[in-house]
């Protein structure tokens, strides 16, 4: 069953080569292009970057090997997190599953959900990992074995992490099915969801309070200056405690040459990551009674003496006019869903760690000389925007692209009744724009408060984000009513199409482009700049919102046609 | 109440779904029209609602020219999908509640409504649970309550009993013969005939995108040579397989 499964996915990738035509071809084509783009930026950036630090005697081992521990473990968390997320909800919300768990072949199923988690989590290292050991290649001459172990590292450091992710809800859902078995518990899955999301609370505040002394000078010993190369084992002694350190210790011994420690190391990795699956697949057949329990309503009836619905019912959510209605149609459907939510939990709070490294840049340079002229508040802000930029992408890419998308088989309830489609279009922009916005607002001023700017900077800086919000949101439903995708239903599928990757590209130049004005403001040329951006910002809104509003009246709202 | 003239819709260039149909139903009658899977009914109705644009051709709602910006045909219509999905995480009150509003319903009015709706298919009691735990037969009841709250003018119904129970079938019926004696228009998809053959005033038999032949049943009947008793389901099986079209209505 598990080759067929494994079979069943190869002849998938090569039906759709074989059947489709040339339109969709060059669609494939260019979303390739897009990654070996984003490739390539990652490759120079790293050259440039590892090439300054390598005519460095003193940083030449120490600087790489932190930048190796630190990348490995940023991508360790995102991998755990997003695979917790399309964990919980693949295991135990597919609708098509129960095929499957009816036939003699059940237990299979949690093999071929953990292949899927695990593609879906660690693609998007393929995309780092493999430019980045080209880049090694280029600097430090690692040869061709020295690359193929570096990638086998991290291939497998991304299985561990799928693994234990796996493992957690797992055990997690075993035990909160053991709740519900004593009646102590109802609605399990949301049970679920709560414990999965304070555990990786409690497991970041850990981390948290692990990093929040790291300071780069005195880990280096920089004061020192009796030694002539940085001292690595403070670094070392510092991440040790992660699972990333493994795969770290095997690049810093491919960048050194020392390819039989690699090869120890990589062989070492593989047997723990072998005995996390092994783990996994101990709960093949159980899978079945935890699926069963996870899949139970929660609805209890009653009779209907015990209603009196009319004198206690809540009064109604919806007024009488149709924009508002849909409004707040798109408030309820946001925020009763748990997996939205997650989304948008967890990429909130990657944008919050990410803006608290502010904090962490105040402590290494405030006191020392090396600060200079370029590490001012500004020069932080500026590539705070650029964070902006990235976070709101990431939360529009995830939410509002796909607002048309996800419509299809409930859109006939909107688009049958009497409201014009430009009118749904503002409504929902002016649904996200507001949420959306909101979240900006708020973590912009958590940054501004750890830098403690003054107020007149703080405001410019809340005004770009807001700016940077606004506009992007605009992008992302525009592009994502423009180029709707009746197909799928599912986000994350819907994020990695062609107009997805479209936007990612349009936001990450957007972003750069509104960090360099910020910065622009501060470097002479004032509020020009800051007119400028804004002027831009609003063409390129109002162009992306009135090409999707031309195409709306034309756009076919269903998903299949049968009869 | 309904004109459809030279109704065209092609997905990409050699797919064409419904080509050139033309059709007219009367204010106060059901229309049914029947075929086998894939030959175009829901295209139809779809485009009829606004769902699909067409390719060419012209669909009019009591004088109301549809297109996608047609806010005044919308006011008109009431639709039940054959896939009676609703956002999962709405129950089954505040979706006629949304819907209601969507109408422009103020809230007295529409609860009202929903009170005097619910009873209809013994809803009460089940109104608060999230539309994801419904039966598919609970949704598609939910959703023809949903179509008749607004009271329109036109009722587009595309495969109305997929998932009822007999009960709910019969009530159903009476339900549409109802709303038809006061004055209402119908329009149903099925390839389920027994609703049809109970129901319907006249119909269409629709093979292939092309409409073969449309009139009342004796007309229908006296077309396809079939005794004067003849049910819809001996029609159908004259014109669904026929390669010919009968010209203008029989």
């Amino acid at each position: 069953m598990i080759e067929f499964f494994l079979r069943q996915r190869l002849h998938h990738v090569a039906r759709f080569f074989k059947k489709q035509e040339a339109a969709r071809l060059i669609t494939v084509s260019l979303f390739f292009g897009i990654l070996v783009l984003i490739g390539i930026g990652v490759y120079f950036s790293l050259t440039s970057g590892l090439g300054a630090v390598a005519e460095s005697d003193f940083l030449r081992i120490g600087l790489p090997y932190f930048v190796y521990q630190v990348f490995l473990l940023t991508v360790l968390g995102l991998i755990f997190v997003s695979a917790l997320i399309t964990g919980l909800f693949m295991l135990f919300r597919n609708e098509s599953d129960a095929w499957l768990l009816v036939s003699p072949a059940y237990d299979s199923l949690l093999f071929d959900k953990f292949i899927s988690i695990a593609l879906t989590s660690i693609w998007p290292l393929f995309i780092f990992a493999i430019p980045a050991l080209l880049a090694m290649q280029t600097v430090f001459s690692i040869g061709f074995w020295g690359i193929v172990l570096g990638l086998v590292s991290v291939v497998l450091l991304s299985l561990l992490v799928t693994a234990l992710a796996v493992l957690l809800i797992l055990s997690l859902s075993t035990f909160v099915r053991y709740l519900g078995s004593k009646h102590l518990v109802t609605d399990g899955f949301s049970w679920l969801l709560g414990l999965t999301t304070s555990v990786v609370l409690v497991l970041a505040g850990l981390i948290w309070l692990h990093m929040s002394g790291l300071d780069l000078v005195t880990l280096f010993d920089v004061s020192n200056l009796d030694i002539e190369q940085a001292d690595i084992s403070n670094v070392s002694q510092y991440f040790s405690v992660f699972p990333s350190h493994m795969s770290a210790e095997t690049l810093l011994a491919i960048q050194v040459g020392d390819l039989q420690a690699a090869t120890s190391l990589t062989f070492l990795l593989a047997a723990i990551t072998i005995a996390a699956i092994y783990f996994v697949s101990l709960f093949s057949r159980p899978f079945i009674y935890i699926w069963q329990y996870f899949r139970e309503g929660t609805f209890e009836a009653r009779t209907r003496t015990n209603l009196n619905a009319d004198k206690t019912r809540k009064p109604s959510p919806f007024s009488a006019n149709p924009i508002s209605s849909v409004f707040t149609k798109e408030r309820i459907s946001m925020f009763r869903n748990k997996r939205t939510l997650f989304w948008i939990g967890f990429l909130t709070l990657l944008w919050i760690i990410v803006t608290s490294f502010d904090v962490f840049i105040q402590n290494s340079f405030s006191s020392q000389e090396i600060a200079s002229a370029v590490m001012v508040p500004q020069f932080v802000q500026s590539l705070q925007i650029i964070v902006v930029g990235y976070f709101v992408a990431a939360l529009v890419l995830r939410i509002v692209f796909p607002a048309f998308s996800m419509e299809r088989d409930t859109a006939w309830s909107i688009i049958t009744a009497p409201i014009t489609l430009s009118r749904l279009f503002w409504t929902k922009a002016a649904f996200y724009v507001s949420t959306i916005a909101a979240i900006s607002i708020l973590i912009a001023l958590l940054h501004v408060l750890m830098l403690s700017e003054s107020v007149t900077s703080a405001l410019l800086f809340i005004l770009y984000v807001l700016v940077v919000s606004i506009t992007l949101t605009l992008i992302g439903l525009g592009l994502g009513a423009r180029f709707p995708n009746f197909l799928t239903d599912d986000p994350e599928e819907l994020s990695t199409t062609l107009p997805g990757f479209g936007f990612v590209g349009i936001s990450l130049l957007y972003g750069s482009l509104a960090a360099y004005s910020y910065y622009l403001v501060f470097a002479g040329v004032g509020l020009i700049s800051l007119m400028l951006f804004l002027l831009f910002s609003i063409c390129l809104a109002w162009a992306i919102c009135s090409i999707a509003l031309d195409k709306l009246p034309h756009t076919d709202f269903a998903a299949r046609v049968e009869s | 109440m309904l004109e459809i003239s030279h109704l065209t819709k092609k997905f990409g260039p050699d797919s064409i779904a419904v080509d050139d149909v033309s059709l007219s139903i009367e204010k106060g009658s059901i229309y049914s029209l029947i075929g086998p899977n894939g030959s175009g009914k829901t295209t139809i109705i779809k485009m009829i609602a606004g769902l699909l644009q067409p390719t060419s051709g012209d669909i009019t709602v009591g004088g109301t020219k549809v297109d996608g910006e047609s806010v005044e045909a919308k006011e008109k219509i009431g639709f039940i999908p054959d896939n009676p999905t609703v956002w999962g995480k709405m129950t089954g009150r505040e979706f006629l509640d949304f819907t209601g509003a969507l109408y422009g319903y103020d809230a007295d009015t529409r609860q009202k409504r929903i009170e005097e709706l619910l009873p209809a298919f013994s809803l009460q009691g089940v109104d608060d649970m999230y539309f994801e735990y419904y039966s598919r037969g609970n949704r598609q009841k939910f959703t023809i309550l949903a179509a008749l709250l607004h009271e329109p003018e036109l009722l587009l119904i595309d495969e109305p009993i997929i998932g009822l129970d007999p009960q709910s079938v019969r009530i159903l019926e009476s339900l549409l013969t109802d709303y038809r004696d006061n004055g209402g228009t119908v329009l149903i998809t099925t390839h389920m005939l027994g609703i049809a053959d109970r129901v319907a005033d006249s119909a269409g038999v629709i093979a292939g995108g092309e409409l073969k032949v449309t009139g009342t049943l004796p007309e229908l009947r006296e077309a396809a040579g079939v005794p004067d008793h003849a049910k819809l389901s001996t029609i159908y099986s004259v014109f669904a397989t026929s390669h010919e079209k009968v010209s203008d209505e029989a």
